[in-house]
């Protein structure tokens, strides 16, 4: 019985008109054994499924792609007029929304059910389109349609009204949605600036403010954008009910979100720390790894990634700041010191290190005191200043 | 209210007398309650639905209720009140607050549950209340004698009367849109809802699409089908995203709520029979007799 229907799903789903060219392209032909990169169960219901009987699961629900192709290659613009009784059709921006929608779930959130070819299903080749059927068990075209705009769209525009998106069907009137449609070709969502600090007033009893460095934490720990923003709706940025003069309409402060959600994307490294770690009287100031780590970086270290000292993992913890902890082979011998821009002269060539580096802290100045009464440095130089070479390392 | 169906009433009350004073004491004279295998349901799905309130606007156009456009249906502000179905509105959909997602709230429509063993059927003592083949409990204005035991009897408090009208008062409820459902057309809230929060089948594969629901989205749902026992089970059920006292859904039993009137007035019934019958003989014998005074 369960199998009968699934059977005549599947044969409903190739039978419709719209689907158009090669159904058989849909459906990747595999001769078992053959490694797939979802297990068997994911599409058949049974152990033994044969070419008679696939018995297919009807929408697993499972990201079976192991990819997308990049938005450019989706359709530009739909004109979505399957069903469209009252209103007319319904212009939807396809690119520009798949452009957008690398940080809420990508292709996957609409298209979440695909075969094991790389063709991409449309909502219309699975969803009915009738509501009185037999097979209840999803929602019809029009449900499914309406399920994945509403969601975003309603809270973008606080309404319900059909209008938003549908057309009204007016005979004798121009087409408005054609004119709709000619006027989004081709549009691209404008480009996302990052901010580099986001300070967040909030009412937490340690201090208002919390300060994120957003550049510092993509540029120097190497995140991508998708690494925290996973699930942002539209409605992150757009508020119809909020303009902005002269922009796109950007929503300007955030909505009420329990403690866990909020904190969600901190906690994925910031676990430990203690509320007032973050949670300050004055909004803070950019990095100083002087001022944090009590360890002033030198112009070498400051090009450097924090993972080259502190490793890969994203909680840093206390590095030794003698030079031979990252330094593996250095040894006095060897060094020459023109990488630091300071050739010696003949006479310092040949002085132990810490003749002149007391303690052999090279995080301090150099001292003259140790030969010199008369001399001091910066104003005295052991050499000559010199342009460090471009690419050269101390080490 | 109208002479034939007081006449009407009579009549089967005489035929039920006769027919219960001469069968065994068991035998009741329930009222009509049709538990078809095929009987029809709907699944609320309350965390898909929108609030557009068009399910509203259908209800009211298909049963030649007054309506504003359907424009004016997106006004917001009819939320800020609950509200009940009433003889101007068969259904209605309130709206809760989400706590996790405040800018996504819960709504929930209201209308006649169609329970399995509905307590306005066992109240209704001239049998105006009945539950259908298909699922509907429906209620017939020509044998209602407007005492609203209907009313009260409801765990639900959905029949509505029409307190304002002198004339012909009439009870008012969903009535799961009988007459387009006998045309084999789907009910009209149904058949607009735009993200088909109403899912309509029978009751068995509604209820077994609700349970799927369930195991696929654990993190969506409470855990619990609405309707799936409550009053003995209803035909219209509900899923939700949050506790369903906090949507305000009655506390209800497993019991169907009919058994305790039902109880109260078949014990009525039981000694009420020998009366009956012979008001109903009595009746009958005063009926032929006015009726052959009038013959003459
Ligand atoms: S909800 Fe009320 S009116 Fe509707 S069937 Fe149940 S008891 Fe009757
Ligand atoms: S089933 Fe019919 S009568 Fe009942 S609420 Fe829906 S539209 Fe109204
Ligand atoms: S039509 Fe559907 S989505 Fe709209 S309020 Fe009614 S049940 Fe909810």
């Amino acid at each position: 019985m369960k199998h009968a229907s699934l059977v005549l799903a599947l044969v409903l789903l190739c039978a419709l008109p719209s689907s158009g060219q090669d159904q058989g392209s849909k459906w990747q032909k595999h001769t078992p054994p053959v490694k797939m990169e979802v297990p068997c169960q994911t599409c058949h219901a049974c152990p033994k499924p044969t070419k008679t009987d696939p018995c297919l699961v009807k929408c697993p629900r499972t990201n079976i792609l192991p990819g997308y192709h990049p938005d450019q290659m989706g359709p530009d613009v739909l004109r979505m007029d399957d069903m469209t009784d009252q209103y007319g059709p319904v212009i939807f921006a396809h690119r520009m929304h798949a452009e957008m929608s690398e940080m809420s779930g990508g292709c996957y959130s609409c298209h979440h059910y695909n075969s094991t070819s790389m063709a991409i299903l449309s909502c219309r080749e699975c969803h009915p389109r009738s509501r009185a059927r037999t097979d209840i068990s999803m929602p019809d075209l029009k449900g499914a349609y309406h399920r994945q705009c509403m969601d975003c769209h309603r809270q973008w525009t606080h309404s319900t009204d059909c209008n938003g998106c549908h057309f009204k069907k007016e005979p004798g009137q121009t087409d408005a949605a054609a004119l709709h449609e000619q006027e989004i070709a081709g549009k691209k969502h404008p480009k996302v600036t990052r901010p580099t600090r986001v300070v967040f007033e909030t009412r937490n009893e340690h201090g208002s403010f919390v300060t994120f460095f957003h550049d510092d934490h993509a540029a120097r720990f190497g995140l991508k954008c998708t690494d925290c923003h996973q699930q942002e709706g539209c409605v992150r940025c757009h508020d119809a009910a909020k303009p902005v003069a002269g922009s796109t309409q950007i929503r300007q402060e955030r909505t009420q979100r329990p403690m866990e959600q909020l904190h969600q994307p901190c906690f994925s490294c910031h676990a430990q720390d203690k509320c007032e770690s973050c949670h300050v009287a004055e909004p803070m100031k950019a990095f100083d790894h002087a001022r944090s780590a009590g360890w002033a970086l030198n112009r070498f270290h400051r090009e450097i990634s924090c993972q080259k000292c502190h490793g890969p993992n994203k909680r840093f913890t206390k590095v030794d700041t003698a030079c031979k902890t990252c330094h593996k082979g250095w040894s006095p011998g060897a060094f020459k010191h023109e990488v630091t821009g300071l050739r010696l002269d003949a006479n310092h060539g040949t002085l132990d290190c810490e003749s002149c580096h007391v303690d052999m802290d090279f995080g301090k100045p150099p001292s003259c005191a140790g030969c010199h009464d008369d001399k001091s440095y910066p104003m005295q130089r052991p050499g000559k200043m010199i342009t460090a070479v471009p690419g050269t390392s101390p080490n | 209210m109208k002479l034939p169906s007081r006449r009407a009433f009579l009549k089967t009350a005489a035929v039920a007398g006769g027919a219960v004073a001469g069968l065994s004491a068991t035998a009741k004279a329930g009222p009509k309650n049709v538990l078809s295998p095929d009987r029809k349901g709907v699944l609320v799905d309350t965390t898909v639905c929108i609030g557009c309130r068009t399910c509203e606007f259908a209800c009211r156009t298909a049963h030649g209720l007054a309506t504003p456009p359907l424009e004016s249906y997106g006004d917001k502000s009819v939320f800020s009140a609950m509200r009940r179905p009433d003889t101007g509105a068969l259904t209605v959909v309130n709206q809760y607050p989400n706590a996790t997602k405040s800018e996504l709230p819960y709504f929930v429509k209201v209308q006649c549950m169609h329970c399995d063993h509905p307590a306005c059927v066992s109240a209704c003592i001239v049998g105006a209340f009945s539950k259908q083949e298909n699922g509907s409990v429906i209620w017939d204005t020509d044998r209602c004698i407007g005492c609203r035991y209907c009313m009260t009897a409801c765990p639900f408090q959905i029949p509505s009367f029409e307190y304002n009208k002198a004339i012909n008062p009439e009870i008012r409820k969903c009535d799961f849109c009988i007459t387009r459902t006998r045309a084999n057309a789907l009910p009209a809230c149904v058949e607009t809802c735009p993200v088909e929060a109403l899912t309509y089948g029978p009751r068995e594969e509604v209820l077994r699409i609700a349970k799927q629901r369930l195991v696929t989205y654990p993190e969506r749902y409470v855990n619990r089908i609405y309707g799936e026992y409550e009053a003995g089970g209803t035909g219209w059920m509900y899923l939700a995203g949050r506790e369903f006292a906090d949507l305000k859904f009655p506390k209800l039993g497993q019991n169907p709520a009919p058994g305790v009137s039902e109880a109260i007035q078949h014990g009525i019934f039981a000694y009420f029979v020998p009366p009956v019958a012979l008001y109903a003989i009595l009746g009958a014998i005063m009926w032929m007799t006015k009726n052959r005074k009038e013959g003459v």
